[in-house]
């Protein structure tokens, strides 16, 4: 057996890292020196680099795990992420625009009355309002009236009957009036 | 010089039996570390954990348990063998979700990377199946040559032998082509 047999016998334990220090030093300084092994060891250390590699990406996918450069999963999730966005947004708009605030807050039913949508062309501002509030809904009787009140929330509806109101005749139309008010 | 009568070497402490899943491994941990050979056998992810969960059915049915010694090599090679029976239908799955994260390299170059790992797998899987399983279970799964005896059923030199000859042909077949391997 030549000097480099002998030495590429050896090219699984050094790949391996299972040569004593003494051994690696002397195969090692052979691969220096000899063209044709170098050759062959560095392909090797070079495959051995692949397969490590490899081991690595096949861990991270066992682990479900997408790695950090995976722009097209990450880019496919922020596009659901927006479509289901974007859906809610208009769902929820289209429910609350469909919706008038009065028909969310009188009942329904064989005895509630039948509201009345127009406005009596004057504010009221409600005892401990902030501020004015716009009248929208008259029920027929005319002695309620339901006022529904600025919110800084659109979701909330504010509205509040009033057991009174003053006749217009009775007031100067002033538009900061403030009439007694049962809040619901 | 004689090697063999040098200080003991690296090789020689590999001959020391160390478990191939050690006595206090949890049974989530080793689930994990199965689908992990699994998936470097068989290179999708569903498959990969189908057959780990049979290999646990089939550990109870035949009454190999987590307290006996033999649960390691057993379970590992159960998964082995049901990954290298197994008659892949479906393609397997892309490596770009994958890869390591880019460094300063260019798109251009992440994919000419994804490609020579992609041809790596390929060759992999064109090997004898023992020549494989061993190969994958050295480089990939780190065991040492024992433990590997241990999980094939085979004696350690047998072991070394399908390692040597799998190295050989994936550098005959991918020759230049691996990174930094000169001509």
């Amino acid at each position: 057996m030549n000097r480099c047999e002998a030495i590429r016998r050896r090219l699984d334990d050094w790949l391996d890292d299972l040569l004593a220090s003494a051994e690696r030093s002397e195969v090692e300084a052979h691969v220096r020196d000899c063209a044709d092994c170098r050759s062959v060891f560095e392909r090797q250390a070079a495959l051995a680099r692949e397969l490590h590699t490899l081991g690595r990406v096949a861990d991270r996918m066992a682990s479900g795990g997408q790695a950090s450069s995976s722009v097209r999963s990450y880019g496919r999730f922020l596009v659901r992420a927006a479509v289901v966005f974007l859906v809610a947004t208009i769902a929820l708009s289209a429910w609350q625009l469909a919706r008038s605030p009065v028909d969310q807050l009188v009942a329904r039913g064989p005895d509630a009355p039948v509201v009345e949508e127009r406005s009596i062309g004057r504010t009221v501002r409600p005892v401990g309002a902030t501020s004015p509030a716009r009248t929208f809904a008259v029920v027929p009787d005319r002695r309620r009236l339901a006022v529904q009140l600025e919110s800084d929330n659109p979701r909330i509806h504010i509205v509040w009957f009033f057991d009174e109101i003053r006749s217009p005749e009775t007031s100067n139309g002033d538009a900061n009036d403030e009439v007694p008010a049962t809040s619901i | 010089m004689n090697s063999a009568s040098k200080a003991t070497s690296k090789a020689e402490s590999e001959s020391s039996h160390s478990p191939v899943v050690p006595p206090d491994t949890d049974l989530a941990a080793l689930r994990q570390r199965l689908v992990g050979l699994a998936v470097k056998l068989v290179w999708l992810r569903d498959d990969a954990e189908d057959i780990v969960q049979e290999a646990f059915k089939l550990a109870w049915g035949k009454k190999v348990r987590p307290s006996e010694p033999r649960f390691g090599p057993w379970m590992y090679r159960t998964v082995g063998n049901l990954c290298l029976n197994l008659r892949r239908r479906r393609r397997q799955e892309p490596l770009a979700d994958w890869m390591d994260p880019p460094d300063a390299s260019s798109p251009e170059e992440q994919a000419h990377r994804t490609e020579q790992l992609d041809r790596l797998r390929s060759a992999i899987q064109r090997l004898p199946e023992q020549q494989r399983l061993a190969l994958v279970l050295r480089t990939m799964e780190r065991m040492n040559y024992q433990q590997i005896a241990d999980v094939m059923q085979l004696s350690r030199s047998a072991v070394r032998a399908h390692v040597h000859l799998a190295r050989r042909r994936l550098a005959e077949w991918l020759g230049e082509r691996l990174p930094g391997a000169r001509p």
